[in-house]
């Protein structure tokens, strides 16, 4: 594929690339100023991905304590108010500072080793996106110390609810808007590096499914933060400057907030689930040793369900109330997402098609994925028929939806992600007999949690409630012995990458045996520089 | 390489001002 004129600069210290022509002439910060000063695609890649698994830790504690009080009827450890503080917090947690730092550590770490890139276009505005998460990420855990706790009005954030709550969800929508920022930021740079560095002959049909899946993603997050940061902004002046926007008392319409969110909050599902249609689709072709079926197809695909995800938000809001005419378009145009994302789960399954097949751990996530996502497409599906939802909405039977979505969709693809690019990140093999207790822990405590909500939403179990009645008790008790299952299984993950991080088998430079890509022709580690001479692609 | 990295502060700019141009659009949307 490639004239491997790859990285030649094996040196492996901090040195701040902000001048191209004084190499050396500056010792290089170390300890911790290296990784606040740092400007280094790998090293800021990094630093997400740490941030995000510290994350997911801290919103899985959360998710644990809710399954533990949901164990039987009554309140036994949280009062009501702090179960709510739970919900909201564990969603815009694991949203916000998990799922989407993860993919954007996937972005800095790969973009440029795929393009044949030196580094992202802004290395230094790069440091910034980074720097800034951590200060919302304290904003947001901090306010659990406030009077009156966290922020309980749901991760959704609707008014009159966060209207009228204290000082915590001011600094809720703080942290939005900084996250928001991190994100924009984030995205001008992928658009930018993919747009202007790729290496001379990559041209974009040529480029791997993962870097087309973040350029689409990066646009939807262009094309939709602003609008969050608008709504919240609205919401921040409603609480503190008199304004009435969405403030019913004054003339305003909470409804307004929720189509305002929900336009933003729609295509974001999609930039949590982009990005892992891209990772799936570098890993599942490795392993079936054949090229990606219907790779043009892909790129169309992911473009079309980008563009849909712009007209569908309001089948969130069925039981807000609309016209016939609204509730029919909305209802054809979710179901129409189906098409495209039915292409890819074809794709998939024909890439694997008479492949020679091995199941490593990253490939058993990759097909963990497409089955299990695939579930969580049609409960979507079931969801989108507008009659049908007026019934599920509000009950388990979502929440079982977006988690088969959320965790055997995104945050499956993301361990097999790092599985699948760890022994070129750190140089080391990971250790497999783990990855595969990992694995089917994983699997079948995911299964346990979250089959059983359908059945608890189909019986009527509405969902943020830390109470219910008596016949929801024996799939809630399911529900949470696969909880704990799934979450210290998780462990296991931690010990993994840890091991590998410290040393392990040397990791060859291609590492499996049916990779393909520029990445895989550099050594393992990557050098801390790498393409400083483009090579050229054929 | 230099000349082929021009266009990102051009693509940067334009980025910029679409997401700004749409956060005020939100703001304006929200005025009746």
């Amino acid at each position: 594929m490639t004239d491997a004129a790859h990285g030649h600069d094996d040196h492996n210290h901090g040195h701040d690339d902000h001048s191209h022509g004084d190499h050396g002439h500056h010792a290089p910060p170390s300890g911790m100023m290296r990784w606040l000063t740092t400007t280094n695609h790998k090293d800021i890649g990094s630093l997400y991905l740490w941030f995000a698994l510290i994350m997911l830790f801290t919103a899985g504690s959360m998710a644990l304590l809710i399954r533990a009080e949901l164990f039987q009827p009554g309140l036994q450890l949280t009062n009501p108010d702090f179960f709510n503080q739970l919900t909201t917090m564990h969603g815009l947690i694991m949203i916000f500072g998990v799922i989407m730092p993860a993919f954007s550590g996937f972005a800095n770490w790969q973009i440029p080793l795929m393009l044949g890139a030196p580094d992202m276009a802004f290395p230094r505005m790069n440091n910034w996106a980074f720097w800034i998460l951590p200060v919302a990420g304290v904003l947001l855990m901090g306010s659990f110390l406030l009077p009156g706790g966290a922020v309980a009005g749901g991760w959704t954030m609707y008014p009159p609810l966060f209207i009228q709550g204290g000082i915590s969800y001011d600094l809720t929508i703080l942290a939005v808007h900084i996250m928001g920022l991190s994100s924009i930021m984030g995205s001008i740079n992928i658009i930018t590096t993919i747009l202007n560095m790729r290496a001379p002959g990559l041209t974009l049909m040529k480029m791997p499914l993962f870097v087309w899946t973040w350029l689409i993603t990066a646009y939807l997050l262009i094309a939709t933060m602003p609008v969050l940061a608008g709504a919240v902004t609205m919401l921040l002046t409603d609480r503190n400057f008199g304004t009435s926007f969405f403030n019913a008392a004054g003339g305003g319409d909470p409804v307004m907030f929720q189509h305002i969110f929900w336009f933003f909050a729609h295509p974001e599902v999609y930039i949590l689930i982009l990005p892992a249609f891209g990772i799936v689709s570098s890993i599942i072709p490795t392993f079936a040793r054949k090229p990606l079926f219907g790779y043009a197809s892909m790129v169309y695909a992911t473009a079309s369900i980008a563009i849909l995800s712009f007209i569908v938000w309001a089948h969130h809001m069925f039981s807000v109330g609309m016209p016939a005419a609204a509730q029919l378009f909305f209802m054809f145009s979710t179901m129409l997402i189906a098409v495209p994302t039915g292409v890819k789960v074809f794709n998939w399954v024909a890439t694997m098609w008479k492949g020679s097949m091995t199941f490593e751990t990253p490939m058993l996530f990759a097909i963990a994925f497409v089955c299990l996502f695939t579930i969580g497409g049609f409960s979507g599906l079931v969801l989108a028929i507008a009659p049908v939802d007026i019934q599920l909405h509000d009950t388990y039977y979502v929440v079982a939806h977006f988690h088969y979505v959320l965790v055997s969709g995104a945050l499956f693809s993301i361990f097999a992600g790092i599985y699948y690019w760890l022994p070129k990140w750190s140089g080391h093999m990971y250790d497999e007999t783990l990855g595969k207790w990992h694995f089917w822990l994983s699997v079948i405590g995911m299964n346990i949690v979250f089959f059983p909500m359908h059945f608890l939403g189909l019986a009527g179990m509405p969902r943020r409630i830390p109470d219910y009645a008596l016949q929801f008790t024996e799939f809630n008790q399911i529900a949470t012995v696969g909880a704990f299952i799934f979450g210290f299984s998780q462990l296991i993950f931690l010990v993994v990458v840890l091991k590998a991080a410290r040393g392990g088998v040397k990791a060859t430079d291609r590492v499996w045996e049916g990779a393909e890509g520029l990445e895989w022709t550099l050594p393992s580690p990557a050098p801390y520089h790498t393409f400083e001479t483009a090579p050229v692609v054929k | 390489m230099a000349n082929k990295f021009n266009g990102k502060y051009r693509t940067a700019i334009l980025l910029v001002l679409w997401a700004l141009g749409l956060f005020i659009f939100t703001l304006y949307s929200g005025l009746k």
